[in-house]
């Protein structure tokens, strides 16, 4: 019995410790690097089936070559 | 009635049927700790989305024909500075870069490191960077999971870039930014905007889009139909719009989820209202045992009542202390995936605490109330039946 009562305790007080731990402070990291970048850039849209910007479709890599890792066989075909 | 006596026989209740109780609490708080910690983690990326958001330009415009989007000439920010009410015009450099072998998107952000702005936010963000130093051969800064991919796949230092013109444009890797930034950051390269331009393929004289801002925001419409009607081919996009694509894309995840937690809480629930339906003899016993001393209906009622409403609550509060933990300390392993996505770079978030106490309060009525409801019904339709009826 005692051991029910300390449980319902300790959990009764870690709970309001949750409450009342100030959250409102934002990431000044992420405030700083959206100045620097202006964009919405999330890493939450990296997903190519995400867009992290609105409208904003991704053609570079069918207008441009694919950047390719070289190797060996470039350099034969250069010559 | 409810004295010292009386809490000492509601513990002693608890006490007697602890593995009844024991596996309702146990599935009970996994429950509302998977249910806490999907609100956590969509409340604590909403809030850096918005943070991000705000530091957004009012308006981005992109040029494009044919339905792809081109690059925005340069000539276009002046023409856009004769409108009245609008400041700040800036013309962007970014792009992705594909790492085909690995089928990965990086992020390019090229920077005008000679602003006095961008210089000073980027001292703010990594420590001790020596701008001169930065500029004095092609270097980079890269986002902690770039590193650790660059790492993996043996990029020691530097990394070689293959522009569009088949050449080799080897940048070193200056520093990383920091892990808070993760979120943004995470598939980041901030490199200097020459560089950026050579590296992406964007010819001179030209951007990738231009942004710019309206600080009065009863100007911002007109502001719109000017630019609509200054280029037939530019895409005009309002900050706004970008907050309501974010909105519409959390509403739609949470609520898939919820969805599904709501199916997962009714099943429960209806467990737990058949096994209190099928109320072993033991428990009639000991309702009739009451009803004959002398208990009255209501106080039968308030009985069971109060012995589940300790289960219940201990629950809810391992249920949310532990997604606490889970989201804020763990990093929320595999439900993160949920909203971040997990097809590109690895994630390597760390989430900033944003506890909603109204979320909290809305969690505990929906699961306490319907709880206390599967148990109150038959704990009364025992009540009512005669005792001797039971006993006999």
């Amino acid at each position: 019995m005692r051991f029910s009562f300390v449980f319902l305790t300790i959990l009764m007080g870690l709970f309001v410790l949750i409450l009342l731990t100030p959250h409102a402070q934002d990431n000044q990291d992420i405030k700083t690097l959206t100045k620097l970048t202006r964009l919405p850039g999330l890493a939450i849209s990296t997903s190519y089936l995400e867009k992290r910007v609105l409208y904003y479709d991704d053609y570079s890599n069918k207008l441009y070559p694919s950047m390719k890792n070289y190797s060996q066989m470039d350099f034969v075909y250069v010559k | 009635m409810l004295n010292k006596k009386y809490i000492k026989f509601l513990f002693l209740l608890l006490l007697t049927y602890k593995k009844k109780h024991l596996s309702v609490f146990v599935i009970s708080t996994v429950i509302v700790a998977v249910l806490t910690s999907t609100l956590f983690i969509s409340s604590a990326i909403q809030k850096d989305i918005y943070i991000t958001l705000d530091g957004q330009a009012d308006f981005t415009i992109q040029r494009y024909k044919a339905g792809k989007v081109l690059n925005t000439p340069e000539s276009w920010i002046d023409e856009f500075l004769d409108i009245d009410g609008v400041s700040q015009v800036q013309g962007r450099i970014y792009g992705m870069h594909f790492y085909e072998p690995a089928e990965t998107y990086f992020m390019i952000v090229g920077v005008d490191l000679f602003d006095q702005e961008v210089s000073a936010n980027l001292k703010k963000l990594i420590n001790g960077i020596d701008i001169d130093k930065f500029l004095a051969r092609d270097n980079m800064i890269i986002g902690s999971d770039v590193k650790k991919f660059f790492d993996e796949y043996q990029y020691k230092g530097s990394y070689s870039f293959r522009p569009p013109d088949r050449s080799i444009k080897k940048v070193y890797i200056y520093d990383t930014f920091p892990k808070d930034s993760n979120i943004v950051s995470s598939d980041m390269i901030i490199m200097d905007k020459d560089l950026a331009r050579k590296i992406l393929g964007v010819e001179d004289g030209y951007v990738t889009d231009i942004v710019l801002e309206v600080p009065n925001p009863k100007e911002r419409e007109m502001v719109r139909q000017k630019l609509i009607i200054s280029h037939f081919n530019a895409r005009i996009i309002q900050k706004k719009d970008i907050k309501r694509y974010y909105k519409n894309l959390f509403n739609y995840k949470g609520g898939v989820f919820l969805t599904l937690y709501i199916i997962v809480l009714i099943t429960f629930l209806l467990i737990l209202y058949q096994r209190y339906s099928l109320i072993s003899q033991n428990d009639s016993k000991e309702i009739a045992l009451l009803r004959s001393m002398g208990w009255r209906i209501d106080s039968v009622i308030y009985l069971k009542v109060a012995e589940n409403f300790f289960v219940a609550f201990g629950a809810y509060l391992s249920g949310v202390i532990i997604a606490y933990i889970y989201v804020f300390f763990l990093d929320a392993p595999l439900l993160k995936n949920i909203f971040l996505g997990y097809t590109n770079l690895a994630h390597d978030v760390s989430f900033t605490p944003n506890i909603n106490n109204t979320d909290l309060g809305i969690i505990f009525l929906v699961f306490i109330i319907p709880f206390l409801v599967a148990i109150i019904i038959p704990a009364w339709q025992k009540a009512t039946i005669e005792p001797t009826e039971i006993m006999r």
